[in-house]
Protein backbone atom coordinates (compact mmCIF):
# COMPACT_ATOMS: atom_id res chain seq x y z
CA UNK A 1 0.00 0.00 0.00
CA UNK A 2 2.65 2.48 0.95
CA UNK A 3 4.52 2.50 -2.38
CA UNK A 4 1.17 2.81 -4.18
CA UNK A 5 0.18 5.77 -2.00
CA UNK A 6 3.49 7.43 -2.68
CA UNK A 7 3.00 6.88 -6.39
CA UNK A 8 -0.52 8.27 -6.24
CA UNK A 9 0.66 11.30 -4.31
CA UNK A 10 3.43 11.91 -6.84
CA UNK A 11 0.95 11.64 -9.71
CA UNK A 12 -1.44 14.10 -8.04
CA UNK A 13 1.38 16.53 -7.38
CA UNK A 14 2.48 16.31 -10.99
CA UNK A 15 -1.08 16.93 -12.17
CA UNK A 16 -1.47 19.90 -9.83
CA UNK A 17 1.83 21.36 -10.99
CA UNK A 18 0.78 20.88 -14.61
CA UNK A 19 -2.54 22.59 -14.01
CA UNK A 20 -0.78 25.46 -12.25
CA UNK A 21 1.66 25.88 -15.11
CA UNK A 22 -1.18 25.85 -17.63
CA UNK A 23 -3.02 28.53 -15.69
CA UNK A 24 0.09 30.65 -15.43
CA UNK A 25 0.72 30.32 -19.15
CA UNK A 26 -2.85 31.19 -20.16
CA UNK A 27 -3.20 34.68 -21.57
CA UNK A 28 -4.83 37.09 -19.16
CA UNK A 29 -8.40 37.74 -20.25
CA UNK A 30 -10.36 40.63 -18.91
CA UNK A 31 -13.89 39.99 -17.66
CA UNK A 32 -15.63 40.69 -20.94
CA UNK A 33 -13.33 38.80 -23.30
CA UNK A 34 -14.32 35.50 -24.92
CA UNK A 35 -12.10 32.47 -25.41
CA UNK A 36 -13.91 29.97 -27.60
CA UNK A 37 -12.12 27.70 -30.11
CA UNK A 38 -12.99 28.69 -33.65
CA UNK A 39 -14.62 25.35 -34.45
CA UNK A 40 -17.27 26.03 -31.83
CA UNK A 41 -18.25 29.44 -33.15
CA UNK A 42 -21.80 29.97 -34.38
CA UNK A 43 -22.15 31.60 -37.79
CA UNK A 44 -22.81 35.28 -38.41
CA UNK A 45 -26.21 34.28 -39.79
CA UNK A 46 -27.01 32.66 -36.45
CA UNK A 47 -26.06 35.91 -34.72
CA UNK A 48 -28.30 37.92 -37.05
CA UNK A 49 -31.17 35.52 -36.43
CA UNK A 50 -30.73 35.78 -32.70
CA UNK A 51 -30.66 39.57 -32.96
CA UNK A 52 -33.79 39.64 -35.10
CA UNK A 53 -35.51 37.42 -32.54
CA UNK A 54 -34.80 40.05 -29.89
CA UNK A 55 -36.06 42.85 -32.12
CA UNK A 56 -32.60 44.36 -32.56
CA UNK A 57 -31.68 46.36 -35.61
CA UNK A 58 -28.05 45.50 -36.29
CA UNK A 59 -25.95 48.35 -37.64
CA UNK A 60 -22.64 46.56 -37.39
CA UNK A 61 -21.50 43.08 -36.51
CA UNK A 62 -17.83 42.47 -35.88
CA UNK A 63 -15.46 40.39 -33.79
CA UNK A 64 -13.75 42.04 -30.83
CA UNK A 65 -11.76 40.51 -27.98
CA UNK A 66 -12.76 37.05 -29.16
CA UNK A 67 -16.48 37.82 -28.97
CA UNK A 68 -19.07 38.87 -31.51
CA UNK A 69 -19.88 42.52 -31.05
CA UNK A 70 -23.11 44.07 -32.26
CA UNK A 71 -23.83 47.74 -32.54
CA UNK A 72 -27.38 48.67 -33.26
CA UNK A 73 -30.74 49.64 -31.79
CA UNK A 74 -32.81 47.56 -29.45
CA UNK A 75 -36.55 46.94 -29.73
CA UNK A 76 -37.18 50.28 -28.03
CA UNK A 77 -35.00 52.14 -30.53
CA UNK A 78 -32.15 52.77 -28.07
CA UNK A 79 -28.61 52.52 -29.38
CA UNK A 80 -26.52 49.84 -27.77
CA UNK A 81 -23.34 47.85 -28.07
CA UNK A 82 -23.35 44.20 -27.04
CA UNK A 83 -20.68 41.55 -26.82
CA UNK A 84 -21.88 37.99 -27.40
CA UNK A 85 -20.28 34.69 -26.54
CA UNK A 86 -19.57 33.22 -29.99
CA UNK A 87 -20.61 29.73 -28.92
CA UNK A 88 -23.73 30.34 -26.89
CA UNK A 89 -24.63 33.77 -28.31
CA UNK A 90 -25.39 34.88 -24.78
CA UNK A 91 -24.76 38.53 -24.00
CA UNK A 92 -21.42 38.92 -22.22
CA UNK A 93 -21.71 42.65 -21.90
CA UNK A 94 -24.15 45.30 -23.01
CA UNK A 95 -24.10 49.01 -22.79
CA UNK A 96 -25.87 52.08 -24.15
CA UNK A 97 -23.98 54.28 -26.55
CA UNK A 98 -25.31 57.78 -26.03
CA UNK A 99 -21.80 59.19 -25.65
CA UNK A 100 -20.38 57.87 -28.90
CA UNK A 101 -21.00 61.04 -30.83
CA UNK A 102 -18.49 62.78 -28.55
CA UNK A 103 -15.88 60.14 -29.14
CA UNK A 104 -16.40 60.11 -32.89
CA UNK A 105 -15.93 63.87 -32.94
CA UNK A 106 -12.80 63.55 -30.84
CA UNK A 107 -11.42 60.86 -33.14
CA UNK A 108 -12.14 62.97 -36.21
CA UNK A 109 -10.17 65.77 -34.61
CA UNK A 110 -7.27 63.45 -33.81
CA UNK A 111 -7.19 62.11 -37.36
CA UNK A 112 -6.68 65.55 -38.91
CA UNK A 113 -3.29 66.04 -40.53
CA UNK A 114 0.15 65.25 -39.17
CA UNK A 115 0.83 65.49 -35.46
CA UNK A 116 1.93 68.82 -34.07
CA UNK A 117 4.77 67.44 -32.01
CA UNK A 118 5.47 64.29 -33.98
CA UNK A 119 8.91 62.93 -33.24
CA UNK A 120 11.13 61.15 -35.70
CA UNK A 121 11.67 57.48 -34.99
CA UNK A 122 14.40 56.96 -32.43
CA UNK A 123 13.84 60.32 -30.74
CA UNK A 124 13.16 58.47 -27.49
CA UNK A 125 16.70 57.26 -27.16
CA UNK A 126 17.38 60.20 -24.82
CA UNK A 127 15.20 58.48 -22.21
CA UNK A 128 17.92 56.05 -21.13
CA UNK A 129 20.25 58.23 -19.08
CA UNK A 130 17.41 60.22 -17.50
CA UNK A 131 15.90 57.32 -15.63
CA UNK A 132 18.02 55.65 -13.01
CA UNK A 133 19.60 52.58 -14.56
CA UNK A 134 18.38 49.32 -13.12
CA UNK A 135 15.22 50.76 -11.57
CA UNK A 136 11.75 50.45 -12.98
CA UNK A 137 8.71 52.55 -12.15
CA UNK A 138 6.21 50.88 -9.84
CA UNK A 139 2.48 51.48 -9.56
CA UNK A 140 -0.46 50.61 -7.39
CA UNK A 141 -4.15 51.35 -7.58
CA UNK A 142 -5.98 52.24 -4.37
CA UNK B 1 39.71 39.58 -0.85
CA UNK B 2 41.49 38.65 -4.04
CA UNK B 3 42.74 41.46 -6.21
CA UNK B 4 40.55 40.75 -9.28
CA UNK B 5 37.43 40.51 -7.06
CA UNK B 6 38.26 43.78 -5.30
CA UNK B 7 38.76 45.49 -8.65
CA UNK B 8 35.35 44.25 -9.79
CA UNK B 9 33.63 45.47 -6.60
CA UNK B 10 35.26 48.90 -6.85
CA UNK B 11 34.31 49.25 -10.51
CA UNK B 12 30.71 48.27 -9.77
CA UNK B 13 30.50 50.78 -6.91
CA UNK B 14 31.91 53.54 -9.08
CA UNK B 15 29.16 52.91 -11.63
CA UNK B 16 26.31 52.51 -9.17
CA UNK B 17 26.96 55.31 -6.68
CA UNK B 18 26.72 58.30 -9.05
CA UNK B 19 23.41 56.93 -10.34
CA UNK B 20 22.09 56.74 -6.78
CA UNK B 21 23.34 60.23 -5.93
CA UNK B 22 21.78 61.78 -9.02
CA UNK B 23 18.33 60.27 -8.82
CA UNK B 24 15.34 61.04 -6.67
CA UNK B 25 12.24 59.02 -5.86
CA UNK B 26 9.16 60.73 -7.26
CA UNK B 27 5.61 59.60 -6.51
CA UNK B 28 2.80 60.64 -8.82
CA UNK B 29 -0.73 60.35 -7.45
CA UNK B 30 -3.70 60.47 -9.80
CA UNK B 31 -7.27 60.24 -8.51
CA UNK B 32 -10.05 59.85 -11.03
CA UNK B 33 -13.47 61.43 -11.09
CA UNK B 34 -16.62 59.34 -10.92
CA UNK B 35 -17.21 59.86 -14.62
CA UNK B 36 -19.70 57.03 -15.06
CA UNK B 37 -17.77 54.76 -17.40
CA UNK B 38 -15.37 51.85 -17.66
CA UNK B 39 -11.85 51.79 -16.29
CA UNK B 40 -9.63 54.51 -17.71
CA UNK B 41 -6.52 53.93 -19.78
CA UNK B 42 -3.83 56.35 -18.66
CA UNK B 43 -0.38 57.05 -20.07
CA UNK B 44 1.95 58.87 -17.69
CA UNK B 45 5.03 60.23 -19.47
CA UNK B 46 7.59 62.98 -19.59
CA UNK B 47 8.38 65.53 -22.25
CA UNK B 48 11.27 67.99 -22.37
CA UNK B 49 11.19 71.76 -22.63
CA UNK B 50 10.59 71.53 -26.37
CA UNK B 51 7.70 69.13 -25.98
CA UNK B 52 9.73 66.16 -27.18
CA UNK B 53 9.05 62.77 -25.63
CA UNK B 54 11.51 61.69 -22.95
CA UNK B 55 10.10 58.49 -21.49
CA UNK B 56 7.08 56.60 -20.24
CA UNK B 57 6.53 56.24 -16.51
CA UNK B 58 3.40 54.12 -16.59
CA UNK B 59 0.62 52.94 -18.86
CA UNK B 60 -2.55 51.81 -17.11
CA UNK B 61 -4.65 49.46 -19.23
CA UNK B 62 -3.69 46.16 -20.77
CA UNK B 63 -5.19 46.06 -24.26
CA UNK B 64 -2.83 47.42 -26.90
CA UNK B 65 -5.68 48.13 -29.29
CA UNK B 66 -6.72 51.06 -27.09
CA UNK B 67 -3.29 52.66 -26.87
CA UNK B 68 -3.94 54.69 -29.99
CA UNK B 69 -6.66 56.45 -28.00
CA UNK B 70 -3.93 57.80 -25.74
CA UNK B 71 -3.29 59.95 -28.75
CA UNK B 72 -0.46 62.30 -27.77
CA UNK B 73 1.52 59.63 -25.95
CA UNK B 74 0.98 57.15 -28.77
CA UNK B 75 2.22 59.65 -31.34
CA UNK B 76 5.12 61.08 -29.37
CA UNK B 77 6.42 57.74 -28.14
CA UNK B 78 6.08 55.94 -31.47
CA UNK B 79 9.84 55.85 -31.93
CA UNK B 80 10.45 54.23 -28.54
CA UNK B 81 10.37 50.49 -29.10
CA UNK B 82 10.68 49.91 -25.35
CA UNK B 83 8.02 52.37 -24.23
CA UNK B 84 5.95 49.61 -22.64
CA UNK B 85 8.75 47.57 -21.10
CA UNK B 86 7.89 46.93 -17.47
CA UNK B 87 5.55 49.88 -17.14
CA UNK B 88 2.08 48.52 -17.81
CA UNK B 89 -0.69 47.59 -15.42
CA UNK B 90 -4.44 47.44 -15.11
CA UNK B 91 -6.76 50.23 -16.14
CA UNK B 92 -7.91 52.53 -13.34
CA UNK B 93 -11.57 52.48 -12.30
CA UNK B 94 -13.52 55.64 -11.73
CA UNK B 95 -12.94 57.15 -8.31
CA UNK B 96 -9.77 55.09 -7.84
CA UNK B 97 -6.24 56.37 -7.28
CA UNK B 98 -3.16 55.38 -9.26
CA UNK B 99 0.16 55.88 -7.51
CA UNK B 100 3.27 55.64 -9.66
CA UNK B 101 6.73 55.70 -8.10
CA UNK B 102 9.88 56.19 -10.13
CA UNK B 103 13.49 57.12 -9.51
CA UNK B 104 14.02 60.11 -11.73
CA UNK B 105 17.32 61.73 -12.52
CA UNK B 106 17.92 65.04 -10.75
CA UNK B 107 18.59 66.55 -14.15
CA UNK B 108 14.87 66.27 -14.93
CA UNK B 109 13.75 68.49 -12.08
CA UNK B 110 13.46 72.28 -12.59
CA UNK B 111 14.79 71.86 -16.11
CA UNK B 112 11.69 72.47 -18.22
CA UNK B 113 10.49 68.88 -18.21
CA UNK B 114 6.77 68.24 -18.06
CA UNK B 115 4.70 65.40 -16.66
CA UNK B 116 1.86 64.54 -18.99
CA UNK B 117 -1.08 62.17 -18.69
CA UNK B 118 -3.28 61.10 -21.57
CA UNK B 119 -6.57 59.46 -20.66
CA UNK B 120 -9.10 57.39 -22.58
CA UNK B 121 -12.27 55.58 -21.56
CA UNK B 122 -14.23 53.22 -23.75
CA UNK B 123 -17.19 54.92 -25.43
CA UNK B 124 -16.23 58.27 -23.96
CA UNK B 125 -14.23 61.19 -25.27
CA UNK B 126 -10.46 60.71 -25.46
CA UNK B 127 -8.45 63.16 -23.43
CA UNK B 128 -4.89 63.63 -24.66
CA UNK B 129 -3.10 66.12 -22.45
CA UNK B 130 -5.49 65.41 -19.58
CA UNK B 131 -2.71 66.59 -17.28
CA UNK B 132 0.32 68.72 -18.18
CA UNK B 133 2.40 69.99 -15.28
CA UNK B 134 6.02 71.14 -15.08
CA UNK B 135 8.32 68.88 -13.05
CA UNK B 136 9.60 71.36 -10.49
CA UNK B 137 10.32 71.36 -6.78
CA UNK B 138 7.93 74.29 -6.37
CA UNK B 139 5.12 72.37 -8.06
CA UNK B 140 5.50 69.28 -5.89
CA UNK B 141 2.57 68.60 -3.58
CA UNK B 142 0.24 70.99 -5.38
CA UNK B 143 -2.87 69.18 -6.58
CA UNK B 144 -4.21 69.93 -10.02
CA UNK B 145 -7.43 68.86 -11.72
CA UNK B 146 -7.49 67.32 -15.18
CA UNK B 147 -9.66 68.25 -18.14
CA UNK B 148 -12.11 65.35 -18.10
CA UNK B 149 -11.33 62.34 -15.95
CA UNK B 150 -8.71 63.28 -13.38
CA UNK B 151 -10.15 64.77 -10.25
CA UNK B 152 -6.74 65.44 -8.75
CA UNK B 153 -3.11 64.95 -9.74
CA UNK B 154 -0.06 65.72 -7.64
CA UNK B 155 3.51 64.55 -7.32
CA UNK B 156 5.93 64.32 -4.46
CA UNK B 157 9.71 64.61 -4.78
CA UNK B 158 11.65 63.00 -1.98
Amino acid sequence: MKPTNRKLRRTLLALAAGAGAALAAAPALSGDDCDVPVERWRSRDAVMQMAAGKGWQVQRLKIDDGCYEIRGRDAQGREFKAKLDPQTLQVVRMKGRERDRDRDRSRARDDRGPARNAQPAGAASAAGPLFTPGTAPRAQID
Amino acid sequence: MSKPLMTTVLAASALALPALAQSRPVTLTTTLENYGGDGAYLAVYLTDAKGAYVGTLWVAGGKAKYYKNLADWSRLSAGDARRLDGVTGASVGQGRTLKVSADLADALIDAGYEIRIDAAVEDMRDSPGEIRVPLTRAGAGKPQAGKSYVQSFSYQIQ
